[in-house]
């Protein structure tokens, strides 16, 4: 295959299960949470559909396992911070090291080593375009919900009352609650939409990316999605642009290897973080961030 | 009012066993549903932390990293800064000890301190990259030092698979060479068959020293009025950004002294993985602990007991991370009862509550910013904030 092809394929499929964590991260986000147990979501959702799915014999049923075990720390993470009112980044913390405890231990007892993978669709004529076809229009199933979720997303935050109050949740709390918004309500909704979607990339790492499930295999994936949402300002287009870029960091040190170029290899592993700590003071600058981010009500 | 207080804090007490009860049992459930036997794991869990003195020392052992990390924690935190970096603080403390060890001095006395010495500068110069961002380009510390975690192992990764660096001699993997002198820190206490370092005499010390500044100091004072109110600090002619600096740097420097004091205890080379969730743990040491400086020595020892015990239960069979599934399932449970007793205030709250509006999940949360409406009606069927129904119920009389 063209190395062009070879580099940009591993790239857009690491962008796009970023991005589905990431989409996630930006609607908790805009409500005003920064919700740091997308990493637990992610990595419980990867087992989850793992186990699912070598029990089932299919990868179709790693897709909703994965996406009930993020619900499900979707609903320990909403209702600590947003009903009971602890510290969201306490929880949070909490969660990933229950969920990397959990998942580990389970791991150990279980062999895991090889699950079913969900098999490649091929959109044709699309999937013919040079260099970029493959890598979009040739990929295993769970890929294609991107093409549904990204305007999903971007018309829900943008378009309706929903996202209005919700955006108002996450920029001025006070304001909203005055004006009739029941701020928990949105917090909480905000978490467990990022739980489904944070679920769901870990369902898509384990049964259309590895094919098997690991101890600590989203290797802190969910902080890079974090770290995309950061660095995309806050928006669904800088969210897609900053992981377009991760992934393809990322893919270019999965596929340089076995394209015969050498290049450190912790240091790439390492260039995701580097590139967004050196433009952390750019973001700070910029101020998009929801102003309540963070803040409890 | 007092007997109130004190029967909070009995309730406290007994929410907080049941709680911890409850999550031990959780994860002896856990055990027995994927085949293990929870009986023999958790006997082996008591054999292995509290039943005899060599099992006893081990257990402070394990605690004494997570004391050191705790401590800078609580500093920080009290400037209002979340550290979230020590993992990787701790690594670069250890992996910056071995260094000095192995080129510039690794045996005797001086060659031990100087180990820590650079340790506890390895972590704090990790740490001030963190500072340096925040007070240059108001970066939030707790992205940057989150995102410093993941750059600091490959650093070290990178530092321990280069022979001409730090890789030890067989060849491929990556391992640095181990310091001459392994046992480096001296014995406190030695018995037959046990020893406990002087690293753990070191860390309740600092605790120690570390609660009376920040009670007593100015710098601790300086660090409180920071951490509550950035402008009154500028009021109080706080320089504002030293302070940021020096008290995230400390939390480097004790959990970069973490990763030294690990090097005696796990001799045989430093890892990527060396680090061994310490800093994370210590980290959460800390939570619990509520940011508490003296609450974190017996937190410190809980989660020490957990892991010495954890160790012990590998024997039987069990996976070794059922650690990390106790400790997260203890972290939970010590957060519940806080959540418990404010349920209790409301329900106090709505026994008295004449308004009927009461969405009741989400009170203002401030007591101080006065409610003047309800406060001023001055009878006793108004309602409480729940701050204040805590500390004193004769305020709103006011």
């Amino acid at each position: 295959m063209h190395s062009a092809a070879i580099l940009v394929g591993s790239g857009v499929t690491l962008a796009v299960l970023l991005l589905f964590a990431a989409l996630g991260e930006l609607i908790a986000e805009q409500a005003g949470t920064l919700n740091i147990s997308v990493e637990a979501m992610m990595l419980a959702g990867a087992y989850a559909a793992g186990a699912a799915a070598h029990a089932a014999g299919s990868p179709a049923a790693g897709v909703p396992a994965g996406i009930a075990a993020g619900a499900a720390v979707a609903f320990v993470q909403a209702n600590l911070s947003h009903r009971a009112r602890l510290d969201q980044f306490v929880v949070g913390l909490v969660l990933v090291i229950l969920v990397q405890g959990v998942t580990s231990f389970l791991i150990g007892t279980t062999n895991l080593a090889a699950v079913p993978s969900a098999e490649n669709i091929r959109i044709p004529g699309l999937a013919s375009v040079p260099v970029v076809g493959g890598a979009l229009f040739n990929q295993p199933w769970p890929f294609y919900a991107i093409y549904l979720l990204l305007p999903a997303v971007g018309w829900g935050l943008y378009r309706t009352r929903w996202g209005l109050e919700l955006r108002a949740s996450g920029e001025n709390p006070r304001a909203a609650r005055v004006s009739g918004v029941n701020v928990g309500r949105r917090r909480r909704g905000a978490i467990y939409l990022c739980g489904l979607l944070s679920g769901y990339a870990g369902a898509f790492l384990t049964i259309g990316i590895v094919g098997a499930v690991s101890e600590g295999m989203t290797a802190g994936s969910g902080y890079i999605a974090i770290a995309a949402v950061l660095l995309g300002g806050w928006s669904v287009r800088g969210t897609v642009i900053a992981c377009a870029v991760f992934g393809a960091v990322q893919g270019a040190a999965v596929a340089l290897p076995s394209l015969g170029v050498t290049v450190n290899s912790q240091l790439l592993t390492a260039a995701p973080y580097l590139v967004v700590l050196a433009l952390t003071p750019l973001i700070a600058r910029r101020r998009s961030q929801p102003a309540a981010l963070g803040l409890p009500m | 009012m007092r007997s109130q207080r004190v029967s909070r804090v009995i309730l406290s007490g007994a929410l907080l066993v049941v709680a911890v009860t409850a999550a031990f049992l959780l994860s002896m459930a856990l055990i027995a549903l994927t085949g293990g036997s929870a009986i023999s794991a958790a006997s082996a869990m008591l054999q292995g932390s509290v039943e005899s003195t060599a099992s006893l020392m081990t257990s402070l052992q394990r605690a004494t990293p997570l004391l050191l990390v705790a401590i800078g924690t609580v500093v920080a935190g009290r400037a209002g800064l979340i550290n979230v970096g020590q993992e990787g603080q701790v690594l670069v403390g250890a992996v910056a000890g071995t260094a000095f060890g192995l080129y510039v001095l690794g045996s005797g006395w001086p060659g031990q301190v100087g180990t820590l010495l650079a340790a506890a500068l390895g972590g704090a110069v990790w740490a001030g990259i963190a500072a340096v961002l925040r007070t240059w380009a108001q970066v939030n510390e707790t992205v940057s030092t989150l995102l410093l975690n993941f750059v600091a192992i490959q650093l070290v990764y990178f530092l321990v698979s280069q022979r001409y660096l730090l890789q030890a001699p067989p060849g491929s993997q990556a391992i640095s060479r181990s310091l001459p002198a392994p046992d480096d820190l001296p014995n406190f206490v030695q018995g037959t068959g046990y020893a406990l370092t002087s690293g753990f005499i070191i860390a309740v010390l600092l605790a120690l020293v570390v609660a009376g500044l920040l009670k007593r100091s100015r710098f601790g004072f300086d660090l409180r009025v920071l951490g509550l109110n950035e402008q009154s600090a500028d009021t109080f002619g706080i320089r504002r950004n030293r302070v940021l600096i020096t008290s995230l740097m400390f939390s480097g420097a004790t959990a970069g002294l973490a990763g030294g004091v690990l090097l005696s205890v796990s001799p045989g080379g430093v890892t990527p993985t060396s680090s061994a969730n310490y800093g994370w743990d210590g980290l959460l040491v800390a939570l619990v602990a509520n940011y508490q400086p003296l609450t974190i020595i017996p937190v410190a020892l809980g989660f020490g007991i957990i892991r010495a015990g954890s160790d012990f239960v590998v024997a039987t069979g069990v996976n070794a991370t059922i650690a990390y599934v106790f400790e997260g399932l203890i972290a939970l449970a010590v957060l519940l009862p806080a959540v418990i007793l404010r349920r209790q205030v409301w329900a106090l709250r709505l026994a008295g509550v004449t308004e009927p509006s009461a969405e009741a999940p989400e009170p203002a949360q401030p007591a101080a910013s006065a409610r003047p409406a309800a406060s001023s009606g001055g009878s006793p069927g108004v309602s409480i904030p729940p701050a204040a129904a805590e500390t004193s119920r004769e305020r709103p009389h006011a």
